[in-house]
């Protein structure tokens, strides 16, 4: 139990360092260390201990001396629940497909036999979402099939022309032609077999592959691909025929600019990722389909650059995204609680944005993007506190103006977190600080006021919030009922009503502007919540808890990392910096892509991007002759 | 809870250990706008606290502006009380005010001249150590008792009497006549050896005016309770009251705090009505302003100094009442050589003073400091004793820089 003082002296003396796989494995250095064989008897309690089995994001706490923390997980499966005495035979029969699915038991040559595990799978005829259709293929002789897909989910007109019709009507025209052709011995001759023939030319679907096992079918299909299965064949052919209903491709919501594109992304996958690749049009953009979790195998794409990426970046994403295992992630927000490197961190560590310009820019600067299937949010990694106080406009408008929306920004962030906790502290501690005019004034109209400052700073902010809370969550249709309230809450009723003191208004009104000021939804949270422990702080401590909280505050944030990279990361720790992580640079000056991520290519424009300043136009022709 | 969170617990605990709590509201202090000391009745002192009515200042909880005037219920109201000290005075008004007594926003600490005669080093010097303490504020020596000049000093444009008291010593910004010493220039002052500090002179209104002569005067001729008038607010602050060791020796009148100003390069601009040479009776009316720091050369001969002056000086022609065309670049000079020779008597009248009070207040100790090599040596100088025996010399160079809107102007005809 006394060890942690040996864990301490890890931080206080010289350490050798040791050679890390990848820098954006976050916390490898202590993780190395866990791995290592420890000299003392309890490290050795845990031999099954090993890195990669690890959840990633999860704190272990590196003491060795430690018990391991034993989950005693009582076997509840097999026997104790009363639901599953009751029901055993249908437990039973959940296992059996279960386990048809996770051995990938081959499909057989009976057709019928087939159709009957698919059946069971799929729950038919219960369920009759999942259609099971049979037919005859019109050849010599005619052979019976299958097609299995699942109603709603697939295009019935892709269906009914690039599938059903080929096989059932042209087939026989097209068996015939072959026939007649001189030399060619016959269509048995031109294909391997009959499933190969239908294969390679009768069914016209853009996308068409093949599936030995049930569990690759039913994948497939609950994708809205069909699945053709031909009697006397154990192998079915996968056609491309999906087509669901989806909102299509509309305005970001969240992210609005004035000048730039007016794109934002949908809950359509395939939609998003073709938004990103209109705007990058390099072979070198890569899509790769990472299943997660239990999901369907299209469930997560991560998206990057492949000559510009830093390869460790790429694997460490791919890593842990292949190493969830969670039961929903189909929304941004639920992937991104999965992967980040610090969950008990208040600030995201992961951007995310419904912009494809967003991340189109961002895979450009060697970024690594993942796009979740069913959420208009890509997740753009790693995350910097600079990149979190960007606005997309900051580049479309011209720099002058790009750099003051930033200062504006970043005195936003400021006023909404300190705000509040200076009124307080100076108030109550330091009056010496306002001038005599001011204070004078604020002393007399709070005469009346019976609360202290503090009670009167929470009161305000936290009807500020239920306001705001309020304003998210209410319907529409009665939207306008909000403003009277809020505006009667925060406005002049509560100054007449003797409960707050007219100049705290201003105050909570400076603050929420400068919260809305703050880009990023996610960091605009931690704002809000940051803000009352620092009002907290002032109300004890006065402008010394102030400072000693935006110290441990600044200290948590510099020693956070997302994907390997420092939150602070161009300030701190210092490195290289571009014109574009504080202030916006003119656009010719942004040469360099961030040093933090290491890229494959480090120049992005060469020294002199405007040709046409030079003598002569250095960089192109002369021009017309 | 592990270790992990009990220690942070801990820690934060900790933090906590260092805070003052002091937590106060604004409304349950009473704000001190300007303390007053008086020679006592009783005790040794008579404290006068000058305290800030802010629901009147304010106009209420409710925002409606706040009414003028003031006096009885008004915007302030003044305690006068008898203590040893000035800082016990703050235990005997927290038994008188409802509300705990804070300096912090105190603008001016008035000794009465008869006090400031008899030496106010050993009040004021203390309290510069005492957190509350402002060393912005300024020290004022009042012709009269500090608390009728207080109580009574009702400001007539202002609500607010701070703000009335820190306006009126920001004139030294725009007017010559009042000294720009504060409380911090003044302690600096009084403890180093050379140089010596120059107050605020104040007065309150005489009951009637009084007129002496009516030959003409220069307008700097004046100083507070000797300035004639009829009307205006109760107090007039014009003038300084010279200190030596921390005891006033002398009065300085408006033109004499200019000079002093002059030397220590917190002149900013005055204007100066000089006879015009050619037109007995006329004025041509000035602009003044200082073109660079003054050049103060010493030297020690026969182990007195010999001190020579350069003030160099510019300015615009505000008006020439006789309307004689002095504005061509050729008889300019005429204008500059009348400037000079005013200025060049009222800084004379200046340094005949000091060295006739033997307090050197316009600083020329400081200059000589630097021919010393060790501060034992200086102090071995004793200077305050060779100065009253100094030469002195001083140079004026004046230059119109503008004329003014009028080009070629001929007299009235």
């Amino acid at each position: 139990m006394m060890s942690w003082p040996k864990a301490m002296l890890k931080y206080l003396l010289y350490q050798k360092p040791k050679s890390i796989p990848s820098v954006y494995q976050s916390g490898i250095e202590d993780k190395l260390e866990e791995a290592a064989p420890q000299p003392s008897g309890s490290g050795g309690k845990e031999p099954g201990r090993k890195p990669e089995a690890k959840e990633h994001g999860k704190p272990t706490d590196g003491t060795g001396g430690k018990k391991p923390r034993k989950r005693v997980a009582r076997q509840r499966n097999k026997t104790g629940s009363p639901v599953r005495e009751k029901f055993v035979g249908k437990v039973a029969e959940n296992q059996s497909i279960d386990e048809i699915l996770q051995n990938k038991v081959k499909l057989v040559y009976d057709l019928e036999e087939n159709r009957r595990v698919l059946a069971k799978i799929f729950r038919v005829p219960q369920n009759k979402d999942a259609v099971l259709r049979s037919l005859t293929i019109g050849t010599d002789p005619p052979v019976k099939a299958l097609l299995v897909f699942i109603d709603g989910i697939t295009n019935s007109q892709v269906q009914n022309l690039a599938v059903l019709q080929p096989l059932m009507l042209i087939s026989g025209l097209f068996d015939r032609s072959m026939d007649e052709q001189p030399g060619a011995n016959g269509g048995t001759a031109f294909y391997k077999d009959l499933f190969d023939r239908v294969k390679e030319a009768l069914v016209p679907a853009n996308q068409v592959s093949t599936a030995d096992n049930y569990a690759r079918i039913v994948d497939d299909v609950l994708n809205g691909n069909s699945a053709l299965l031909i009697d006397g064949f154990n192998q079915a052919i996968l056609l491309e025929t999906k087509g669901w209903q989806y909102r299509s491709v509309g305005t970001p919501q969240v992210e609005a600019v004035i000048r730039g594109p007016q794109e934002g992304f949908t809950e359509q996958i395939r939609v998003n990722t073709s938004l990103i690749r209109k705007i990058i049009h390099l072979p070198s953009l890569v899509t790769e389909f990472i299943k997660v979790g239990g999901a369907s195998p299209m469930q997560c794409a991560v998206m990057y650059l492949d000559d510009l990426a830093n390869p460790d970046l790429v694997h460490e994403v791919k890593r842990r995204l292949e190493s969830i295992q969670a039961d929903y992630t189909q929304v941004t927000g639920l992937m991104e609680q999965l992967i980040e490197d610090a969950p008990f961190a208040l600030v995201p560590q992961v951007l995310a944005t419904e912009r494809p310009d967003r991340v189109a820019a961002n895979l450009l600067e060697g970024h690594v993007a993942i796009v979740v299937d069913g959420s208009p949010f890509v997740m753009v990694v790693p995350a910097t506190f600079f990149s979190l106080m960007q606005s997309p406009e900051d580049a479309y408008v011209r720099w002058p103006f790009g750099s003051f929306a930033r200062l504006i920004r970043y005195a936003g962030l400021f006023l909404a977190l300190l705000l509040p906790a200076h009124y307080v502290a100076i108030v109550a501690y330091h009056q010496e600080f306002i001038p005599t005019d001011l204070l004078l004034a604020m002393t007399g109209s709070r005469e009346k006021v019976p609360f202290p400052s503090i009670v009167e700073v929470l009161i305000m902010e936290l009807s500020f919030e239920l306001i705001r809370e309020a304003g998210v969550r209410i319907p529409g249709t009665v939207g306008t009922t909000l403003g009277i309230v809020g505006a009667l809450i925060l406005g002049q009723a509560a100054v007449a009503a003797n409960i707050v003191s007219p100049i705290l208004i201003i105050v909570v009104a400076v603050t929420a502007l400068g919260s809305f000021s703050i880009p990023n939804y996610t960091f605009s949270l931690s704002i809000r919540v940051l803000r009352f422990i620092y009002i907290f702080l002032a109300s004890v401590l006065g402008l010394l808890g102030i400072m000693v909280g935006f110290f441990v505050h600044v200290g948590l944030m510099v020693s956070l990392k997302s994907f390997g990279v420092p939150f602070i990361a161009p300030a701190a720790p210092v490195t290289r910096k571009n014109q574009d992580y504080f202030m916006r640079g003119a656009e010719w000056q942004q040469e360099i892509r961030p040093d933090y991520l290491d890229p494959l290519k480090r120049r992005r424009q060469p020294r002199i991007s405007r040709g046409w300043t030079g003598p002569a136009g250095r960089k192109g022709d002369s021009g017309p002759q | 809870m592990n270790r992990a969170v009990k220690l942070i617990l801990a820690a934060a605990l900790v933090l906590l250990l260092s805070g003052c709590y002091d937590y106060s509201e604004p409304d349950e202090k009473a704000w001190v706008l300007a303390m007053g000391l008086d020679k006592g009745r009783q005790n040794k002192l008579t404290v006068t606290a000058v305290i800030a009515v802010p629901k009147n200042i304010a106009g209420g909880g409710g925002g409606q502006p706040a009414s003028g005037g003031g006096g009885a219920g008004g915007n302030f109201f003044t305690i006068s009380m008898e203590a040893p000290t000035l800082l016990s005075t703050l235990e005997l008004l927290d038994s008188v005010v409802d509300r705990r007594v804070d300096l912090s926003h105190t603008k001016w600490f008035v000794f009465s001249r008869e006090l400031a005669e008899q030496g106010i080093a050993g009040y004021f010097a203390p309290i510069s150590r005492f957190y509350q303490f402002r060393r912005s504020s300024y020290i004022v020596v009042c012709q009269e008792r500090a608390e009728d000049f207080l109580a009574k000093g009702v400001p007539k444009l202002e609500d607010n009497v701070g703000k009335y008291f820190e306006l009126m010593q920001r004139g030294w910004r725009y007017t010559e006549f009042i000294p720009f010493d504060s409380f911090h220039q003044f302690y600096l002052k009084s403890e180093s050896p050379g140089v010596e500090p120059v107050a605020m002179l104040a007065s309150l209104n005489r009951k009637a005016p009084v007129f002496e002569s009516n030959s003409p005067k220069p307008k700097g001729w004046y100083y507070a309770g000797r300035i004639p008038r009829r009307g205006g607010g109760p107090v007039e602050v014009m003038g300084g009251a010279v200190f030596r060791k921390g005891k006033m020796v002398g009065i300085l009148n408006g033109d004499q705090v200019g000079v002093q100003k002059m030397f220590f390069d917190t002149f900013r601009r005055t204007i100066v009505d000089v006879p015009d040479p050619k037109h007995p009776g006329r004025y041509i009316i000035v602009d003044v302003k200082p073109r660079q720091k003054p050049e103060v050369e010493v030297q020690i001969v026969d182990g007195y100094p010999q001190i020579s002056v350069d003030l160099k000086l510019e300015g615009d022609i505000i008006s020439i009442q006789s309307g004689e065309n002095y504005t061509t670049p050729d008889r300019l000079h005429i204008v500059e050589q009348a400037v000079e020779r005013i200025l060049l008597k009222d800084i004379n009248d200046t340094v005949a003073k000091s060295q006739e009070l033997e307090t050197d207040f316009l600083g020329f100790g400081l200059h000589a400091k630097k021919l010393f090599r060790t501060w034992p040596e200086w102090e071995e100088y004793r200077w305050d004793e060779k100065y009253p025996g100094a030469q002195i010399a001083v140079n004026v160079d004046y230059k119109v820089r503008r004329v003014g809107l009028v080009h070629e102007m001929a007299p009235l005809r």
